[in-house]
């Protein structure tokens, strides 16, 4: 019996580990390759923790400087340039390791190597140099962050507005067709999406909504509406009757309870609910691409980025500010599953 | 009169959403089988079917869809259901431990991909790990995979983005079950495997089949990670031509007709085999009950 | 031998909260033992760990002698009906019953017998094909009874199995179940909270408060002869009147007296009494052991609040110094003209130690 215990017991920690290291190590290198400069993305094989300075030698020779970084796999120094030019220095420490000094301060310490015998100095990496470098160098890139809020907030706002009337209406009310109506998110999803925004771009041209946010947030929102609908149902449905006819009991009108009584109640869902409207929209690259080119969200910029495939370094700095605000919504929706999805049924 | 506001309230309620779904997604869906069944002209013409059919990408998009959606949805239905379990039980750290496993639903397309190019790039992580535990001596080339490698690569990688967001609907379910159903099958004799088999997953039913169509139409529209990983090409899906006439040669004369004809055939492959899903899981309920 | 011993058994649910105190029982072979209490008081749990759903911290399980702690719920013989009945909604009335037996590996023949035994014992056989959404309330209680029967285990534990079902229906349930049990003979183990339920169900009482016991015996022995202030206070309906009184003596003679009364304590008391003399005491009576007086022979008089008419009797709520008295009586219908009524006690009352609440005697 308690063989068969630690068995059961083994078996649910390795799984949690294996869940564990499957999950955070992808992440953790992904982070880290954000912060990498471009010396340590070819640096190979390479530490786990990326570095946060460089321990270089500088050597004077022949009239040029040596310029070497400590190699920590081999565990040698490795020559990278020679050169007695500072604006050739200060260009490669920046680009190369990340490293912002300008050309006096490089020669202040280059300097002293003059005097025959090496010197040995440890320079501070510039962690946030590539997410600096991606904003700068990225056509748009700080348009394109409001630009993926504004397409996320419409698609809340339309969803919910939409979404959560037809929600109320399949959990409250029995009427006609209401069974058939929860095939409509499946059967609205079966149509790609990349296929909806083709034809609507000719709409959308006409309506003058091309390039802008609100058109690119009522391409999104197809989707959304019906799994809106869907999953505030399941919220209503929640919500005791009984507090709703009280309020009819208090002389309190039918949008005067919706609004003081209802909503409020539903609030904490409505917030988890949002969510999946936000990672729609925020998520999204290819409808952007159709639609938006000329004004592109932020995820289709690192689309872009990626495609280019200049610098991986460049473009994780990118995605992981990608990454941050949807990661504060799963956080608030790990407390809203239940209500979320525990009356969705086919 | 009152009785007769009543009996409309509800589909007053309805006919916003229902309105904004005739004109944003009817619309451009009926557009899209009118061009695909027209020719430039706007006469009746099957030639872009024809021309879909034939295309050199055609059957291997079409293999690589259906058996993408296949693998993948039940091995992410598995692992999905066996995280739902876990999470399921209450212990120290559980609610840390929920929070970590939906993280990857937080990472968009675009970021999941590169993510897993920093890893399986020649330099990555990955083989950076593995020769330092000593496990290969040389970098594999990942990136080269060609064929049902890479199509099992993508199916991984597809599976650590959406494992949580498969988890979290079955989890719900869970969650919603009456603890006493479990515990009679305990009292009354079942192992635990018994207890998922014969009460768990039969009460779950109807969430189950939720979680796998959602799945499964998801599944068979893949496209994003297979360009981004591997480009344009090299692995093809079905909607990933629909990208590529779109995305990459959005200038040829057919281009756009090309990409509404593959997204009618989609649809309806999409259609086929959510029924025959249906249809079969209708058919098991009937032997059962009998 | 006991079939059923539980030693020093405790349970803490995460680390700091104490559910079941270090409880020792003993159970007979073929007792109908109803745990009984109010919420919280750890009763259920106490059944869930015999049952094996629910890990014991401390202390010791035996079922017929054997140490069961360690065993799975599975493999300690024993049977429940849950509180929600838990009849499985996916099986058929005749594969909730069957299926305890199917994984034993039993014959289909020797199911199919079984099966229509049990279901004509708990009177359900015309429902056997149907789903457990089909029943009523009743008819699923009756399917719990049924498939609990089905595995003819050694131990039925109940956990407040009629607590759902409407008034009625939860008598007669209470008349069947406990015509079931003379039937089988098997050890019976029932959690309620309904006082009246375990009266008429149990061999013995066992009465939990806050994860401790508070008395065990008959339901007799508990009614009248109680153990404790909790007890008098929990079993009985009106529950005891408690009345602070302090105890002094006069000629040997010892009285019961507060602002209000004094009572002469018969001399048997004496001795127990001694330790108590010019000590404040409660005194516990029975609303029925407060009884209608004359003017003369009364010991105090009540100010009546109001009355309840219960048809066969009336329950007359009232005060006496400020705190509230109630009695039974046929007598009193209603309270026209009724301001004060005077009482007197019949001789039987409970005297609690104020401190222990613990009964002196």
């Amino acid at each position: 019996m308690i063989s068969k215990n630690l068995i059961v017991r083994t078996t649910f920690y390795l799984f949690i580990a294996t869940m564990l290291i499957a999950i955070l190590i992808p992440v953790f290198f992904f982070v880290s390759t954000s912060v990498y400069s471009e010396y340590e993305v070819y640096d190979f094989p390479r530490k786990f923790l990326p570095r946060t300075s460089f321990d270089l030698e500088i050597e004077w020779e022949n009239d040029q400087y040596n310029l070497s970084v400590f190699d920590e796999a081999n565990n040698e120094y490795e020559l990278l340039i020679q050169s007695n030019d500072m604006d050739r220095f200060r260009l490669y420490l920046k680009r190369s390791l990340s490293i912002q000094l300008n050309n006096e301060e490089i020669e202040n310490d280059f300097s002293l190597s003059k005097k025959g015998e090496p010197i040995y100095l440890t320079y501070k990496k510039d962690l946030f140099y590539n997410y600096k470098t991606f904003f700068s160098i990225t056509n748009n890139a700080g348009k394109s962050v409001v630009n993926s809020v504004m397409a996320a907030g419409w698609t809340i706002i339309i969803s919910l507005f939409f979404g959560s009337l037809a929600g109320y209406s399949i959990a409250r009310y029995k009427f006609a067709g209401k069974s058939q109506l929860s095939l409509t998110l499946l059967v609205v999803r079966m149509f790609p999406g990349v296929a909806i925004a083709i034809p609507m771009l000719v709409y959308l041209i006409k309506m003058n909504l091309d390039n802008t946010m609100i058109g690119l947030a009522i391409v999104y929102s197809v989707g959304n509406i019906a799994l809106t609908a869907w999953i505030t149902s399941s919220i209503f449905t929640g919500i005791n009757i009984e507090l709703e006819e009280a309020s009819y009991i208090f002389g309190a009108s039918k949008l005067q309870t919706f609004r003081k009584i209802t909503l409020p109640l539903a609030f904490p869902g409505f917030i988890a609910c949002s969510m999946y409207a936000f990672l729609a929209a925020w998520n999204d690259s290819i409808t952007a691409l159709i639609l938006s080119n000329n004004n592109p969200t932020l995820s289709l910029v690192i689309y872009k980025a990626i495609g280019s495939s200049s610098a991986i370094q460049l473009s994780a700095a990118g995605a992981v500010i990608l990454i941050l605000p949807a990661l504060v919504f799963t956080f608030i929706i790990k407390n809203y599953i239940n209500q979320l999805w525990g009356e969705v049924k086919l | 009169m009152k009785n007769k506001y009543k009996k409309w309230f509800p589909y007053f309620l309805l006919t916003p959403a229902l309105l904004y779904y005739v004109l944003f997604w009817i619309r451009p869906v009926l557009r899209a089988f009118f061009e695909s069944m027209t020719d430039y002209d706007g006469s009746f013409s099957l030639m872009f079917f024809s021309k879909v059919i034939n295309e050199s990408m055609f059957t291997a998009a079409l293999r690589n869809s259906l058996l993408f959606a296949l693998i993948s949805v039940m091995l992410q239905f598995t692992v999905a259901f066996m995280m739902a379990l876990l999470l399921n039980k209450k212990f120290k750290g559980s609610n840390l431990l929920l929070f970590v496993a939906l993280i990857p639903m937080a990472v968009p397309p675009a970021a999941v991909a590169i993510l897993w190019k920093t890893g399986f790039s020649t330099f990555g992580w990955i083989n950076n790990l593995l020769i330092t535990l000593n496990l290969i001596k040389e970098p594999i080339l990942w990136m080269t995979a060609k064929g049902y490698n890479a199509l099992l690569f993508l199916i991984l990688i597809d599976t650590w983005t959406v494992l949580p967001s498969v988890m979290i609907i079955l989890l719900a379910g869970l969650q919603n079950l009456n603890k006493e159903y479990e515990e009679a099958g305990l009292i009354f004799g079942a192992s635990r495997f018994q207890i998922i088999k014969d009460i768990i997953m039969p009460i779950l039913k109807p969430t189950i089949i939720t979680a796998v169509i959602l799945r499964m139409i998801a599944a068979m529209q893949v496209w994003m990670i297979s360009v981004m990983m591997f480009g344009y090409g090299r692995v093809p899906f079905l909607v990933e031509r629909i990208a590529y006439y779109t995305d990459m040669v959005p200038m040829l004369k057919e281009s756009y007709k090309m990409s509404l004809t593959y997204s009618v055939v989609v649809t309806t492959i999409v259609m086929i085999s959510v029924m025959i899903y249906l249809r079969v899981n209708k058919k098991k309920e009937k032997e059962v009950r009998i | 031998m006991e079939f059923l011993e539980l030693k020093n058994l405790t349970k803490i649910y995460q680390k700091d909260i104490l559910a079941i105190d270090k409880i020792d029982l003993k159970i007979k072979d073929g007792e109908f033992l109803v745990l009984l209490g109010p919420s919280g008081c750890g009763k259920t749990t106490t059944m869930r760990m015999i049952a094996g759903l629910e890990d014991v911290t401390e202390g010791e399980i035996f079922i017929e002698g054997k140490l069961v702690n360690n065993l799975q719920p599975r493999e300690r013989g024993v049977s429940m009906i849950f509180q929600s009945y838990a009849i499985w909604p996916h099986m058929t009335v005749f594969n909730n019953i069957a299926y305890a037996l199917k994984i034993k590996k039993m014959s289909k023949e020797k199911i199919n017998e079984t099966v229509k035994k049990v279901a004509k014992m708990s009177n359900i056989e015309e429902y056997l094909n149907r789903y457990p959404s089909q029943l009523s309330g009743g008819q699923q209680q009756r399917v719990a009874v049924a498939r609990a029967m089905a595995v003819d285990p050694k131990l039925f534990l109940m956990d407040e199995p009629l607590s759902n079902l409407d008034a009625k229906l939860r008598v007669s349930m209470r008349t069947d179940l406990k015509e079931m049990h003379k039937r089988s003979g098997a050890t019976t183990i029932f959690v309620t909270h309904d006082q009246s339920e375990a009266m008429s169900l149990a061999d013995r009482i066992v009465i939990m408060n806050t994860g401790t016991i508070e008395q065990i015996g008959t339901p007799n022995e508990i009614y009248h002869d109680s153990k404790t202030m909790f007890v008098a206070d929990f079993i009985g309906s009106p529950s005891t009147n408690f009345v602070d009184v302090k105890i002094i003596s006069k000629d040997n003679k010892l009285f019961a007296k507060n602002d209000a009364f004094e009572l002469p304590i018969d001399d048997k008391f004496n001795d127990k009494l001694h330790g108590y003399i010019d000590k404040d005491v409660v005194f516990g009576f029975r609303p029925e052991n407060l009884v209608l007086s004359s003017d003369e022979e009364k010991l105090f008089d009540i100010d009546v609040v109001l009355v309840e008419p219960q048809g066969s009797h009336s329950v007359i709520v009232g005060r006496l110094l400020s705190k509230q008295i109630k009695i039974v009586s046929d007598e009193v219908r209603d309270m026209k003209n009724i301001k004060t009524l005077p009482i007197k006690s019949n001789g039987i009352y409970f005297i609690f130690d104020k401190e222990t609440e613990k009964r002196i005697c």
